[in-house]
């Protein structure tokens, strides 16, 4: 891999990989030292990576990193909602009560994610937020691609359930 | 009705991955359980929510460290690391050459006829195959060598620097003429 090629997979997969590394840890200082981790090890290992496929190897060595900072961790941290994002979520035609609502939601989803097992966390965040292909996540996390389908209906499942009260009182 | 049939199948629900007598089926289950309606709003509000959180974008401070200390640690390497990254990926050129030198200096030897006037003809033909050989993975290494050592580890600096000083671009452009065509471009 050349220094053009480096920068350009810079360019185009930072977001990304940050948006993984913040939903996974919800922590945004710990994501981007993972970021910046992730890509310094990419440039150690140019001579081994073939540019065609690096997102793969990216989204796989960030995964890692994830997971080590996560061990790290003595105690699970408290998900708290990003005020940044519910700021940019909102939107000048919902009323503050749907604002409110919407933030309720999303906080509790997030909730209900870091309940997730690892790999069904993983394919979620991976498949609804990042928006990556089923064949991006089963070859990013080198699992076969049947596997990733049902991980992911897992993981909906799951949080579908722990969620229903919530509609199910909105509607009250 | 099967409640746990129709919960297994929300999600390919909302997916629009149901046909045939199972959407029916699941369709039927709908006007029937309330819970059954519960969990497809609940299936559909989750993908809305996700789908609306924006990607955080990655501070800009830390792609530009990352690139700064990849460049840094790119003009730590000597001229001989470079050369020797350079040649990497025709590493395998380079050996096949060399092989198939041997191989045809090689052969040769063992299949040439003994008698002397025939032994100093095929001696010169065998170094003329030889050379050509070597003659030819010169060729190739100095192409390697002069595109990607000389020209982006010497030339292009020095034609940053000059316009740097001279306020042209590589092209011999002012500038601002490169600024005003880079706008019409955009």
């Amino acid at each position: 891999m050349k220094v053009r090629e480096f920068e350009r997979l810079v360019g185009e997969s930072s977001d990304r990989l940050f948006g993984y590394a913040v939903h996974f840890l919800a922590n945004r200082e710990e994501a981007q030292d993972v970021v910046q981790d992730v890509y310094m090890r990419l440039w150690d290992n140019r001579s081994l990576v073939q540019a065609d496929g690096a997102m793969g190897w990216l989204i796989s060595v960030t995964r890692n990193l994830c997971l080590d900072r996560l061990r790290r961790r003595k105690v699970r941290s408290i998900v708290t909602v990003d005020s940044d994002r519910v700021g940019d979520h909102a939107t000048s035609q919902s009323s503050p009560e749907d604002d409110a609502s919407a933030s309720v939601f999303e906080a509790l989803l997030i909730d209900a994610m870091e309940n997730l097992p690892e790999q069904q966390k993983s394919i979620v965040i991976l498949r609804e937020m990042i928006g990556m292909s089923y064949q991006e996540i089963s070859d990013a996390l080198d699992l076969p691609l049947t596997t990733v389908k049902v991980y992911l209906h897992r993981g909906r499942r799951h949080l579908r359930r722990q969620l229903a009260t919530v509609i199910d009182s909105e509607a009250v | 009705m099967n409640y746990d049939w129709l919960d297994e199948r929300v999600e390919a629900y909302v997916d629009g991955e149901l046909s045939g007598a199972d959407l029916e089926r699941f369709e039927a289950g709908l006007t029937e359980s309330a819970d059954l309606r519960t969990a497809v709003a609940t299936a559909r509000r989750i993908r809305e929510v996700m789908a609306s959180v924006p990607l955080p974008q990655c501070p800009e401070p830390a792609v530009a460290d990352v690139l700064r200390l990849a460049s840094e640690s790119r003009r730590s390497l000597s001229m001989r690391d470079r050369y020797i990254e350079a040649l990497r990926p025709r590493r395998r050129l380079v050996q096949v050459f060399a092989v198939a030198a041997v191989v045809a200096i090689g052969g040769s030897l063992i299949l040439r006829d003994l008698g002397p006037q025939n032994e100093v003809e095929q001696g010169l033909a065998d170094v003329k195959l030889a050379l050509a050989y070597v003659g030819e993975a010169g060729r190739q290494a100095g192409d390697i060598v002069r595109i990607e050592v000389v020209d982006e580890g010497v030339v292009r600096p020095i034609r940053r620097a000059v316009s740097h000083v001279t306020g042209e671009d590589v092209n011999g452009r002012s500038q601002g003429a490169a600024a005003v065509e880079s706008t019409r471009d955009n």
